[in-house]
């Protein structure tokens, strides 16, 4: 073997090693993107994104609430009335009204 | 919640992170060599290379999946013009900095002959500064940043480069010290 053949070689692998590197960091890097886009896919539709999880909790709070405020609002009058009264009662009815024609 | 809805956010989102990691092991390669802990050799400098090319990649992945984004609709210059978008002005100008500093000083490096190699390597010395930016921006701004798989995952990638900056900072004066005391 020639050294220039020897010197092609050596130049031949070293090219080799080097595609093999950039080969390899690539494909990690796809995978590891991969990896993150279906994770975070995942977190993001069983609601548990950082942000719009947040957001949805916030939300089912805030209707809890106001949930809760208008069943107050909608007792207290009973509440305040004589205990005999039921809470089930029904706003009076008027008396109706019998009208004539001539 | 319909998670098909963020196709472009989610990507923009895992091209985020994946910049911000090959970025930080590609800093590290760099100050491996430049600390000498590592015997300087060409698959280094290989591995250097294509993870800078790779940290590249993501980050423009991630600037421009954000142009499909139909909750921000951001558009070119909010996304490459620092103090352009109203969304999270400070942070989002950070990031688009350090995007830019890192795309400029990494391709630097196919034209230092024609800067001239001595004021190449001061001006590549800002790819750490600009790496510690992309870090901020990521922390103050990311979605995922109060989550613990990313913060253990940043962590990892990001730690022992920092330690080497540290060292490869202080180094100069830590190795003055013994000769200052000799005299």
């Amino acid at each position: 073997m020639t050294p220039r053949e020897i010197a092609a070689q050596h130049a031949l692998r070293r090219r080799a090693r080097l595609a093999r590197i950039r080969k390899t960091v690539a494909a990690l890097s796809v995978c590891v993107f991969i990896v993150l886009f279906a994770g975070i896919y995942v977190e993001m539709a069983a609601g548990r994104d950082p942000v719009l999880g947040a957001k949805t909790a916030v939300t089912k709070k805030a209707t809890v609430k106001k949930k809760a405020a208008v069943t107050t609002t909608a007792t207290t009058p009973t509440d305040t009335s004589s205990s005999s009264a039921p809470a089930t009662s029904q706003p009076s009815q008027p008396s109706p009204v019998t009208t004539s024609q001539s | 919640m319909n998670s098909g809805h963020h196709l472009f956010w989610i990507a923009s989102r895992a091209a985020g992170i994946v910049a911000l990691l090959l970025a930080s092991v590609s800093v590290g390669v760099g100050l491996l060599q430049g600390t000498r802990v590592a015997k300087p050799g060409r698959d280094l400098k290989a591995l250097h290379e294509a993870l800078s090319l790779a940290t590249i990649a993501a980050l423009v992945i991630h600037a421009f999946t954000l142009l499909g984004d139909g909750f921000m609709h951001p558009n070119i210059a909010d996304l490459t013009v620092p103090f352009a978008s109203s969304y999270k002005t400070f942070w989002t100008s950070l990031g688009i900095t350090a995007g830019w500093a890192l795309i400029a000083l990494g391709l630097s490096y196919y034209v230092r002959d024609r800067i001239g190699i001595s004021r190449w390597r001061t001006l590549h010395r800002f790819t750490a500064l600009a790496w510690l930016g992309g870090l901020v921006h990521s922390l103050g701004e990311g979605t995922d940043s109060g989550q613990g798989w990313f913060l253990v995952g940043i962590g990892v990638a990001v730690l022992p480069s920092l330690c080497l900056l540290v060292w490869r900072t202080a180094a100069p004066t830590l190795l003055a010290r013994p000769r200052a005391s000799l005299r």
